[in-house]
């Protein structure tokens, strides 16, 4: 049962990580992140479960939603205001730095 | 009342540099007039600090779990430098007043030189190996920064790029000698280490490594065999950074690094004498290349590294004593030289000693502080440097072999032949070419002028400068004497005379320089060896490319990509993976 | 027992993998939304109510609808740079790292934790405890959204002219 958990945490983490190497779209590098964040959460989680310390674990899991949707919120914000700006969703051409 | 003192006097020059930067270039007058009144300020704490030297240890918060605590120590090894290079740094921050008028860029030289500043007093001040080694890189920026101000200029870029490789290569040498005291000793506390090297409790090979790599970044922060070649690149400076930096503070600093761990080092076998060689080696290769040099500034800059030869020297001799007052007469006359060189060369544009000739009937004040400084470069009596030089040859002569007193007495006849041919090429004779040369107008002659004061007096606080080291370093074996037994012991010596007859030997060979057999063979080969470097230029010149290359190839990796980053996250985090997989299981 | 556990895991890492990998912005955010309501029930049977509630009104509500929202001003389009790491690497490399990391956790050979006897109330704990912390971040989660709102009304009013021009 915390062996399939933690398969779960893992996977998830992996999940987001391969999402970040691969995507060029900004939106699904927001949608990555969340994925990514959601397996940190439940390895919270779990580490309460574990060492019988739930309350605690609860409390630091609400702080972790909380940054983690700010981060979507703000993250979401810039990247219309990105696409306002240039035009453009790919966050290739929109590098400037000298290759 | 130091507890208070010392902090202010590492951030009063920070502060300083951070308001400079946001005055920003367009008030000049009123940067100059700041920037001076933020150095004078810090020059005055510091001869307040004076006061309060005696042997214990302020420390302020820890600076994290690891690094133990911010602390500084009040004893006069420290005291003293920090004088020495915040009266020096005012100094030459009046000079620049004059010297860089209605130059570019103005707030970031006056903000590099204060942060330099303050950045030498924390080395000094500091009793903690890691903060050491934070002021040292500190001053390793402001160096390359102030080396290559004219940045439009590709010389002064290369000579500040080189100047970074070969310090930093010495940094490295200092952060091994750092974690391995962290290692053996879990503390990075000089006190403590000196106290674990004395009783016993380090290991002996460990000592000598320790003591071999801070060698290694001593040698190359202060020019020695065989990284010396980055200070005569160095002369694109501007002339006040060339004073202050590269004459009178940043080179003392590997100086002072011997000095301050000499205690735990002195036994281990070997160090002292590697020491002494280095030293010697150094004054014998930088005195014949600066008979040759044609450049007044790298006859200057010749000069600086032998005299720190000299320093060496003395503290491979055992006498730190010797080597401290050097330092303090050393720093007078070279900046008062270089303040010297400054002047001249802003007023007839040329540093090429060929081209000048006959100036002394036209700017009488600049020829007077200048023959003053070289006069005491050379030795001569009662100027400071003929004590403290005498001083350095009479501890050698009493504690190393013969040898090596003869080859001292032997770079006492080169440095008088590079210092009168210095003054004569550019003072007396016919003038070789017509410039136009004006005296120095006042701020720049005011500090000439107390500068030529301080070599002609400061020989005269030998007695509290011993006592004062004496008795705030009890473990270092200083000596406690007094000015009439200096007097005495130095004039009394009959070697003394053999040395001043040395410099007699090195003054008459310049002018019967037509008459000897020197037109020959032997001395084209020693010139053409000589104005190569020995060779050290071509392997330098040859470490400068390599690492502009590979920095050129490991740019590539720098893609801006948020996908390649996190590539590279990944693969670090299969590092630390292996890392726990090897170690933990 | 274990059945529910393993239905969720799967289900939960089949709609991460579909959320990451399909095509259409719009699709992802839904399937993303699936994502949220499927760690929520785990984070139920694992034995916290009280953060289930909390995740699935976050994740599966606001977020969801923030998404929506930003996918329909933005819109969908196609991308057509080049790739700098391809798949297979990232495949490789993602499959690597977090299998050891997997494989060291399920092996036990992580340092290992001690648990601690006195377990206080939850509430107390929360709003007691962390006061500072929950406080701050109540604050900076308002001023987060009033900020996003404020950065995000030019687009919104000049899509709606837009529209009404048409």
């Amino acid at each position: 049962m915390n062996t399939l958990v933690i398969i779960a945490i893992v996977s998830l983490i992996a999940i987001g990580f391969y999402c970040l190497i691969i995507t060029r779209n900004i939106l699904k590098i927001i949608v990555a992140l969340q994925v990514l964040v959601k397996g940190a959460m439940i390895a919270m989680i779990l580490a309460g479960k574990l060492t019988d310390q739930m309350e605690l674990a609860q409390s630091m899991a609400i702080t972790i939603i909380v940054a983690d949707t700010i981060v979507a919120v703000i993250g979401l914000a810039m990247s219309i205001q990105l696409r306002e700006k240039t035009g453009t969703c790919d966050i290739h051409s929109i590098s400037k730095l000298k290759r | 009342m130091a507890g208070i003192l010392i902090p202010f006097l590492i951030f009063t020059p920070w502060l300083t540099a951070i308001l400079v930067w946001f005055i920003g270039d367009k008030h000049e007058e009123g940067l100059h007039q700041f920037a001076s009144a933020g150095a004078i300020l810090s020059a005055i704490l510091s001869l307040l600090l004076l006061s309060q030297i005696g042997d214990s240890t302020i420390s302020f918060a820890k600076i994290g779990p690891l690094f133990g605590n911010l602390s500084f120590s009040t004893d006069a090894l420290g005291i003293i430098l920090a004088c020495i290079a915040n009266c020096i740094g005012s100094l030459t921050v009046i000079f620049s007043a004059e010297y860089m008028k209605h130059e570019k860029s103005l707030a970031r030289y006056y903000s590099m030189v204060l942060l330099f500043i303050g950045a030498m007093s924390g080395l000094v001040l500091t009793a903690n190996i890691f903060m050491i080694f934070f002021f040292w890189e500190i001053t390793a920026l402001c160096s390359y920064q102030l080396i290559s101000f004219y940045n439009d200029d590709p010389n002064a870029v290369r000579g500040g790029l080189k100047a970074l490789f070969i310090t930093q290569f010495g940094g490295i040498g200092l952060m091994v000698a750092g974690l391995l005291i962290f290692g053996y000793t879990h503390s990075f506390e000089i006190g403590r280490f000196i106290q674990a090297a004395q009783g016993g409790e380090i290991p002996a090979n460990v000592l000598g490594i320790i003591g071999f790599t801070l060698i290694i970044a001593a040698t190359a922060k202060s020019a020695q065999f065989p990284f010396f070649t980055w200070l005569p690149d160095a002369m694109e400076a501007p002339t006040p950074v060339s004073a202050l930096i590269h004459a009178a503070t940043m080179v003392n600093a590997g100086v002072y690094l011997l000095c301050r761990f000499f205690p735990a080092l002195e036994a281990v076998p070997g160090w002292k004498m590697t020491i002494l060689i280095l030293g010697l080696i150094t004054i014998l290769i930088s005195s014949l290349m600066a008979i040759f040099a044609t450049d007044l500034k790298r006859v200057l800059a010749y000069s600086t590294v032998s005299q720190l030869g000299y320093m060496f020297a003395a503290i491979g001799a055992g006498s730190v004593l010797a080597c401290q007052f050097h330092l303090l007469s050393h720093a007078i006359f070279k900046a008062l030289l270089f303040l010297c060189a400054g002047a001249i060369i802003h007023s007839c544009g040329t540093r090429d000693m060929y081209k000048m000739g006959g100036f002394f009937k036209k700017i009488p004040f600049i020829s007077i502080t200048f023959i003053i400084g070289s006069l005491a470069l050379a030795g001569i009596p009662v100027l400071n440097g003929f004590w403290s030089k005498e001083l350095i040859l009479e501890s050698i002569h009493s504690g190393t072999p013969i040898i090596i007193y003869i080859l001292m007495l032997f770079s006492v006849i080169l440095t008088a032949l590079y210092t009168i041919r210095c003054v004569w090429l550019v003072f007396f004779g016919e003038p070789r070419s017509d410039l136009h040369v004006h005296d120095a107008p006042f701020l720049m002659a005011l500090p000439l002028g107390i500068l030529s004061l301080g070599t002609i007096t400061s020989w005269l606080v030998f007695e509290p400068f011993s006592r004062s080291l004496s008795n705030s370093l009890p473990l270092y074996g200083i000596p406690k004497e007094t000015l009439s037994e200096l007097v005495s012991k130095i004039f009394g010596d009959p070697y003394t005379f053999l040395a001043l007859g040395m410099v007699a030997i090195g003054i008459l060979i310049w002018f019967l320089r037509n008459k000897l057999p020197l037109h020959n063979s032997i001395t084209r080969k020693i010139k053409s060896i000589s104005l190569n470097s020995f060779g050290f230029e071509a392997i330098n010149n040859g470490v400068v490319n390599g690492i502009n290359a590979a920095s050129e190839a490991i740019r590539n990796i720098q893609t801006g990509s948020l996908n390649w980053n996190i590539f590279g996250m990944l693969i670090g985090l299969i590092c630390i993976l292996i890392a726990l997989m090897i170690g933990g299981l | 027992m274990p059945l529910v556990y393993f239905l969720v895991v799967a289900a939960l890492i089949y709609s991460a993998h579909k959320a990451t990998r399909v095509k259409g912005l719009l699709n992802a955010a839904l399937w993303l939304a699936g994502t949220s309501c499927l760690t929520s029930i785990l984070v139920y049977i694992l034995g916290s109510p009280g953060l289930a509630v909390i995740e699935l009104s976050v994740g599966a509500g606001l977020v969801t609808v923030l998404f929506v929202f930003a996918i329909s001003i933005i819109g969908d389009e196609k991308i057509t740079s080049d790739v700098f790491v391809p798949h297979w690497l990232a495949i490789s490399i993602s499959v690597v790292s977090f299998g050891m990391l997997a494989y060291l956790l399920i092996a036990q050979h992580m340092p290992s934790v001690q648990s601690v006897t006195t377990s206080p109330i939850f509430s107390d704990l929360f709003w007691e405890g962390r006061k500072i912390d929950i406080y701050l971040q109540g604050a900076l989660f308002i001023s987060g959204i009033l900020g996003i709102l404020l950065l995000i009304a030019p687009a919104v009013s000049k899509r709606i002219k837009e529209g009404k021009n048409k």
